[in-house]
């Protein structure tokens, strides 16, 4: 895990948002590894980026948060996506389907020449 | 919406530390052991699962440390901190706190106080309709530029013709008596024409304003009454209205109640009864209407008086025996409340202002000693990491705490101030009439943000000195903190207040000794052992007969009273309110001046008796006797001015006048000469005067005034029992001693320098400690040096010299500055001065000294310390 890239916040957002949706409620931890996870490693999660995204989510009302027992019966802070969150994500995934689609576009190799 | 939601959500999490604190513990605590479980899971040890866990988590404070900063306002957070850091640190000084506090806190409190007079006197909306469109229009003397009253028939002159005012208005302020049911009382009647209440824009509280009928000869007689005679002598009566009351023993009919407080301009009156306006003979003749009116859309003040302008040159054409050079003159109603107040208010603003900046200065004095002896402190917390900006910032906190807390206390001895004042608050003074001083909005938003301003104001020097200081010396100096020589602030603000406080002091010097002089003035009469009381006999009698008759009984009845030495009556009381009659006069030998040319000479009317009541010598000829009666011929007795003035060389008595007053076809003959008085104030030099025989000119007299052997206040009820024994009815009010309007007629020049005399007091006070601070600050700095110079041979008297010098040079350039600013400064209070100039060097010289040898006194303390210095001691001090 030595060469993982740690995550910008506004991309992380994205991905706690997309993996509170397929995932459903969900406590940090669990959030953090699911993103490794599906990332194959190539993306850690620290506290230091993880935790201030969850208060910053939870404060614009994407996200809700309660306390909970996680599956080790362990008490533990669970979220959830509220209904705001879903849509967020949804405009966000197209926006971001978007982006990558433009920067695809321009990283390609030219299929014609200039 | 989603930003601010967060920010709302932050805001929260500002309160909600303590628990989120712990929440984010737990959470974190329970993602740790979880990755550890993991990681057990995955095979590996418990230790190192731990350690896997722990390196991975990037340092858990860290993360602690970004949530707490995303969670709250980190500068709202920083702010608080620094708020309670401030607290603590305050808290570890009690005594800086205390003084600092309490020294800005005198300031603001006067400064609060004050402003809340001007605040109510000068800031406040006058409660009318629209208030800056009313003017209030006067006529224009040939001969003094003040405003003058209006006569009646110019009067309806203007209302007819003018084309600048919507609506204009007369009144006339005049006492009476109301009697019939209950005590006869004496009142205070304003007589207004019924355009009045509708021009102001207000309402009864009960009934109705006049109608344009009752304004008409003949009319029906009613009236109006204030709230408050309403509640006091009728008990608030619901069904008043329609009842009648007897009004200078005339009966009235009730119509109205006016709302509560209501004054115009300031006077306050007891009752209202309309004016009769027309062009009958009676109002041709006299000037005595006040003015009002409101400006019609599009009119401006300039073109209501260039309007007036031609108005008045074509009265004059008009009526040239009356109105020939007479002029209109058109004033802002604000102008003229606002006007006299203007600079005795400024003169107190400017000296608690002084005042203010005083206690400033000395208190970041005190902050810049302070933050010197914390220096390493201060080092300290920038080697590791504060940035200059956080500890000025937290410098700036630290002094607007001190300003908020000094705000507090300040507020309140404001308040207890402003108490004190409105009850020592003389009634002849401008702004008397701003009696309802109260702490509203604006004076509470004052206070606050003078706090505010004054912690920042003290704070910023020393907190601009710790942002630029140099860790490095600091640091090395050991354990003195940031070493002197850097004195320049610190005296520079020494030097400011002894200037501040000689400009104060200056003032408060010229106040009071303008205030001796005018207590030295010899009044003209015997103030001492004299009993004045007011009557009001108008109405009560059928014919003047009768009315003298009266008068002279109850002279003779209050001369039967043991302890009384003379009586008599007049229809004017020197230094009383109010500005005293004039009139026309010329010699007899001499051609008659051109009307309106002639010469103007105070008149009373007086019965025998009052110069020997009023003490006023008599110096050739004799006083009135009873001889001096109608039939008889006609008697004038003059002032020793007028004898002066219009016969010097000659002699007055035996010698005929022609005098407009009376009967202006009979000359008067020159039967006495009598001393000087001063009549209006003690300020005025007398001015010619004469005094009639009411038995020749039949007035009712308005005081009785006694002499009497002890304290005339023993004697008063035995006087009013005899004039009571005459007619129950009589209304007798204002009985005084004429010691009372003696003191009363100063004591607006007594209260404001009483006034700055205790802020100056207060200012020499912490200039003292300022220069105390300062220079026992001094020698502890220089304690080697004083020690190397003992050690060499100084001797004690070098050494206090050395200390004493550097303390008297301060004050010097202080007062130096000091004197530049009062001689620029004392000029606003020129029209306040009474015999001595504004620019005296006198009081200034004293002044002036007065601060050095301050100065050197507060110098001694810290001098003989100095001087104490034992060298061994002070060598090892390092």
């Amino acid at each position: 895990m030595g060469e993982n890239t740690d995550v910008w916040q506004g991309t992380l957002a994205l991905m706690v948002l997309r993996t509170l949706e397929s995932m459903g409620p969900l406590h940090g931890y669990g959030v953090a590894r699911r993103i490794e996870q599906m990332s194959g490693g190539m993306v850690s999660v620290k506290y230091g980026t993880l935790y201030p995204a969850l208060i910053k989510l939870e404060q614009e009302g994407y996200i809700a948060a309660e306390w909970g027992v996680s599956d080790h019966n362990r008490r533990a802070k669970i979220y959830k996506l509220t209904r705001a969150g879903g849509r967020k994500l949804a405009r966000e995934a197209r926006q971001w389907e978007r982006t990558t689609t433009a920067i695809a576009r321009i990283f390609a190799p030219p299929e014609e020449a200039l | 919406m989603r930003i601010l939601r967060a920010w709302l959500a932050r805001l929260a999490g500002l309160r909600e530390r303590d628990r989120a604190e712990q929440d984010l513990a737990e959470e974190m605590r329970a993602h740790l052991e979880m990755r550890i479980a993991d990681n057990v899971r995955a095979g590996m040890s418990p230790e190192e699962a731990r350690r896997a866990a722990l390196m991975e988590s990037g340092g858990l404070q860290l993360a602690a440390d970004s949530c707490r900063e995303r969670r709250a306002l980190p500068w709202a957070t920083n702010l608080l901190q620094d708020v309670r850091f401030a607290f603590r640190t305050l808290r570890r000084s009690p005594g800086f706190t205390a003084v600092a506090a309490l020294t800005l806190a005198l300031g603001i409190g006067a400064s609060t106080a004050i402003f809340s007079v001007v605040n109510a006197a000068m800031l406040q909306r006058l409660p009318f309709l629209d208030p800056d469109r009313l003017v209030m229009v006067f006529e224009r003397s040939p001969t003094t530029p003040k405003p003058n009253v209006v006569n009646p028939r110019n009067f309806l002159g203007w209302r007819d013709r003018n084309r600048s005012f919507q609506t204009i208005a007369a009144l006339v302020e005049t006492g009476s008596s109301l009697t019939g049911d209950g005590e006869p009382e004496q009142i205070d009647r304003l007589i207004v024409s019924d355009s009045f209440f509708p021009l102001l824009g207000i309402k009864p509280i009960l009934g109705r304003w006049f109608t344009p009928q009752e304004g008409q000869a003949g009319g029906e007689q009613v009236a109006i009454l204030s709230a408050e005679l309403w509640r006091r002598r009728y008990g608030g009566d619901p069904h008043i209205l329609g009842r009648r009351i007897d009004v200078n023993h005339t009966p009235r009919t009730i119509v109205g109640i006016m709302p509560a407080g209501f004054r115009f301009p300031q006077t306050r009156a007891d009752i209202w009864t309309p004016l009769i306006l027309d062009r009958s003979e009676v109002n041709a003749g006299g000037r005595y209407l006040r003015t009002l009116a409101r400006l019609r859309a599009g009119a401006s003040m300039a073109s209501a008086q260039a309007d007036m302008n031609v108005l008045a040159s074509q009265l004059q054409k008009e009526r040239p025996d009356f109105d020939s050079k007479w002029g209109i003159t058109v004033v802002p109603l604000r102008e003229q409340i606002v006007g006299d107040m203007r600079t005795p208010l400024a003169m107190l603003l400017g000296a608690v202002g002084l005042l203010l900046l005083i206690a400033c200065a000395n208190v970041a004095n005190l902050m810049l000693m302070r933050g010197e002896g914390r220096g390493r402190e201060i080092a300290i917390r920038g080697a590791l990491g504060a940035g200059a900006w956080r500890i000025a910032r937290q410098l700036l906190v630290e002094s607007v705490v001190v300003g908020v807390l000094a705000g507090i206390v300040g507020l309140l001895i404001g308040l207890w101030t402003m108490r004190v004042l409105t009850a020592a608050l003389p009634d002849n003074i401008a702004y008397s009439t701003i009696r309802q001083i109260r702490v509203d909005p604006t004076v509470l938003l004052f206070a606050i943000g003078l706090s505010a301003a004054t912690g920042i104001l003290f704070g910023l020097a020393p907190a601009i000195k710790a942002a630029r200081s140099d860790l490095q010396p600091a640091l090395q100096a050991s354990g003195r903190g940031v070493a002197g020589g850097r004195s320049a602030m610190r005296n520079a603000l020494v030097v400011a207040e002894v200037g501040l406080s000689m400009m104060l002091l200056a003032g408060a010097g010229l106040l009071i000794r303008s205030f001796a002089n005018l207590v030295r003035v010899a009044p003209g009469f015997d103030a001492r052992h004299v009993l004045s009381m007011q009557l009001s006999e108008d109405g009560l009698f059928k014919t003047d007969v009768d009315m003298l008759n009266f008068n002279l009984d109850i002279l003779q009845r209050v001369r039967r009273v043991p302890g009384v030495e003379a009586a008599g009556t007049s229809h004017y009381l020197p230094l009383g309110h109010g500005g005293i009659p004039g009139t026309g006069f010329w010699r007899a030998d001499r051609p008659q001046p051109h009307h309106g040319e002639e010469p103007m000479t105070e008149v009373l009317c007086i019965l025998p008796g009052y110069f020997a009541a009023m003490g006023i010598p008599i110096e050739r000829g004799r006083p009135f006797g009873e001889r001096d009666r109608a039939g008889a011929p006609f008697t004038v007795v003059v002032n020793a001015a007028l004898a002066r003035q219009f016969f010097p060389g000659e002699e007055a008595l035996g010698k005929k006048l022609y005098i407009e007053w009376g009967h202006p076809d009979n000359p008067y003959e020159i039967v006495g000469v009598v001393g000087d008085v001063r009549q209006e104030s003690l300020d005025q030099a007398a001015t010619p005067g004469l005094y009639l025989s009411t038995l020749q000119e039949p007035t009712t007299p308005v005081y009785v005034v006694t002499r009497t052997l002890g304290d005339p206040k023993q004697l008063a009820r035995a006087i009013q029992s005899e004039i009571r024994a005459m007619n129950h009815d009589i209304p007798l009010s204002d009985v005084r001693t004429m010691d009372e309007y003696v003191a009363d007629s100063v004591s607006a020049p007594r209260f404001h320098a009483i006034l700055l005399g205790s802020f100056s007091a207060l200012a020499l006070l912490l200039a003292a400690i300022g220069i105390f601070g300062v220079i026992s600050y001094g020698v502890a700095q220089r304690t080697k040096e004083i020690g190397v110079r003992r050690a060499l041979g100084a001797g004690t008297a070098g050494v206090m010299r050395l200390v004493l010098v550097q303390a008297l040079g301060l004050a010097a350039t202080g007062v130096a500055i000091g004197l530049a600013g009062t001689f620029a400064g004392a000029r606003v209070l020129r029209s306040m001065l009474f015999g001595i100039a504004p620019n005296d060097a006198l009081t200034f010289a004293g002044v002036a000294a007065g601060l050095l040898i301050v100065a050197l006194l507060a110098g001694y303390l810290p001098a003989r310390r100095a001087a104490r210095i034992d060298p061994l001691r002070a060598l090892r001090f390092e």
